[in-house]
């Protein structure tokens, strides 16, 4: 990693623990997390599927309230979502009825990040171009595919400035070769415009590839089992997975993966780890 | 493009078929309509002429058609038209008016719901036929009398689109919205409302139906003017041709009032992505 100084900390994660009710079954997700994410650090978080990533990120957003423990951004503690902690999701959550530059603006016609229409208008005009929309700026959500999309999304969170972007398996609706794309597309973007970043997938590879640091969480309920630095240096380059180095790393978080899935946790059923043994096909194909 | 590798003939020649058509379909599409349409009018011809029903008792299109041109000429048809269609218009306004709210809180609390929904459906079902001795106790035999009934059917009708859709809509663009700074009237003002606009179109459509579908009976209470109560009076002389041609304006007027909803639609809720036949 970059030998800079202690970098401050943006998030502070204590004792967060989320169990849900309902149907008349109650189910603890997650336990007694702890993490701390760095000023422009960028942390994945990888875990089985229905491991409680999502809920910790829902939980680090405000969005959904942890039964204990607390989330503090910059020393103050989150209670609701807003636009510090910017979210990217899964299903992209563009607005149908809004074009894609109305889209980017949306943030910044809100009362709370109001912007005059010709500063909206450059800062939009911004993203559009870092996040390759140009010439799509008045097309409607319906004819993009799920890359462009996605794009749009980033685009329009990135349009807020918000300090901390929490990201829910954001490329997980898309093919293999969008995927890879818009993972370097992100990792382009983060460096021209360093945010802290707390990413959620479920593939070994996009956590390698991106990040700083990959937390591992596994368990029912969920803890963090690990967390292991990624040494690989910046800027990361496509070519890199197909190293030595990566992959080791690769198959020591896939062992603990996997570990923890045999391990007790059984009730998921057999289909998760298909999860895990997907990018190791990829990677026979040769990935190029 | 080759059809695919394992289609039969028979496939591949309705792949051929379905393509060529999908390309004529624009030109298609009215002209299959008018197809249906004189079909239907060459077999209420040929029961007119043939002798199935006592002869006079079914008069031609012929005839029909000359005599709706003779309303028209006399002024008739104007007056009836501009009656009945102002008072559809206003039930369907009130109507529609009154279930946006409810419809609205319903989908959104469930509690609501259970405590309501039996009830709605309940007094959905009653024709407004039967309330119409109810109505002429409460409100007379005046315009609000025949228009509540027009209103009635129509909210009825609103509130159930308008309460399932709200159910049905997706809290991940709240969230998403909230996620970007928007306040509960936010909230409210840019994401509620964009989504719940197609579903008040679709409720003005169905109302727009029912309404003309209930037209008759709410000219029942001692209506002078519109078309229900044109036709109510040329049953009195057994004027059957007059009565054909009620019907045949109610039908035109119901087509072109939905014509327009749907241009509404096309404009207004052209965003949504739906699955296309």
């Amino acid at each position: 990693m970059s030998g800079e100084a202690a970098q401050r900390v943006r998030l502070s994660i204590r004792g967060v623990t989320k169990t849900f009710s309902g149907d008349g079954r109650t189910t603890a997700v997650l336990r007694d997390i702890d993490l701390e994410v760095s000023d422009q650090e960028f942390v994945s978080v990888i875990g089985v599927s229905g491991a409680g990533k999502s809920t910790l990120l829902g939980v680090i957003a405000g969005m959904t309230p942890a039964d204990a423990g607390a989330v503090y951004h910059d020393g103050v503690l989150v209670t609701g979502p807003g636009p510090e902690r910017g979210v990217i999701f899964q299903q992209y959550a563009v607005f149908p009825w809004l074009t894609v530059r109305q889209n980017i603006e949306f943030g910044l016609t809100l009362k709370r990040g109001k912007r005059p229409r010709a500063e909206r208008r450059a800062i939009a005009d911004r993203y559009i171009a870092l996040m390759g929309l140009q010439g799509f700026e008045d097309a409607w959500p319906k004819t993009l595919s799920g890359g462009m999309k996605q794009r749009v999304a980033i685009a329009r969170a990135y349009a807020v400035d918000p300090e901390i972007l929490l990201m829910d398996e954001p490329f997980g609706a898309l093919d293999a070769q969008t995927r890879d794309f818009m993972q370097e597309a992100l990792h382009e973007m983060m460096g021209r415009d360093k945010r802290t970043v707390v990413f959620v997938t479920h593939s070994v590879e996009e956590a390698l590839f991106l990040s700083n640091r990959v937390v591992i969480l596994a368990g029912r309920p969920a803890r963090v089992q690990e967390i292991l630095e990624v040494p690989l240096p910046f800027p990361r380059v496509r070519a890199m997975k197909l190293t030595p180095e990566f992959a080791q790393l690769r198959r020591r978080v896939e062992d603990l993966l996997h570990h923890d899935h045999t391990a007790g946790s059984g009730s998921s059923g057999a289909g998760t780890h298909g999860d895990d043994a997907a990018p190791l096909t990829e990677r026979s194909m040769g990935a190029a | 493009m080759a059809a695919p590798l394992g289609t039969s003939m028979w496939s591949s020649w309705r792949l051929e078929r379905s393509r060529s058509w999908a390309g004529g379909r624009a030109l298609a599409r009215p002209a299959v309509g008018s197809l249906g349409l004189l079909a239907v009018i060459g077999i209420w011809h040929v029961v007119a002429t043939v002798g199935i029903v006592r002869s006079g008792l079914v008069p031609t299109p012929g005839v029909v058609a000359l005599q709706i041109v003779e309303l028209f000429r006399t002024g008739e048809a104007q007056q009836a038209l501009l009656a009945s269609t102002t008072r559809v218009v206003l039930g369907v306004i009130f109507g529609v008016a009154a279930a946006i709210p409810i419809g609205l809180l319903l989908g959104s609390f469930s509690w609501l719901r259970a405590m309501f929904e039996p009830l709605l459906n309940f007094f959905r079902a009653l024709p407004p036929i039967a309330l119409i001795p109810l109505i002429i106790v409460y409100l007379g035999i005046g315009e609000n009398a025949r228009v509540f009934v027009l209103t009635w059917s129509s909210f009825f009708v609103s509130v159930i689109v308008i309460y399932e859709g709200t159910v049905a809509l997706d809290p991940l663009y709240v969230r998403a919205a909230q996620v970007l700074g928007a306040n509960q009237i936010e909230v409210l003002t840019k994401v509620l409302f964009p989504l719940t606009v197609p579903l008040v179109l679709v409720a003005v459509r169905l109302s727009i139906a029912v309404s003309w579908g209930t037209l008759v009976a709410s000219e029942l209470l001692a209506a002078q003017t519109g078309i229900g109560a044109m036709m109510s009076d040329a049953a009195n002389f057994f004027q059957i041709p007059k009565i054909y041609s009620g019907i045949v304006l109610i039908g035109i007027m119901a087509l072109v009032m939905d014509r327009v909803g749907r241009a509404a639609m096309l404009r207004f809720v052209h965003w949504q992505d739906r699955i296309e036949r």
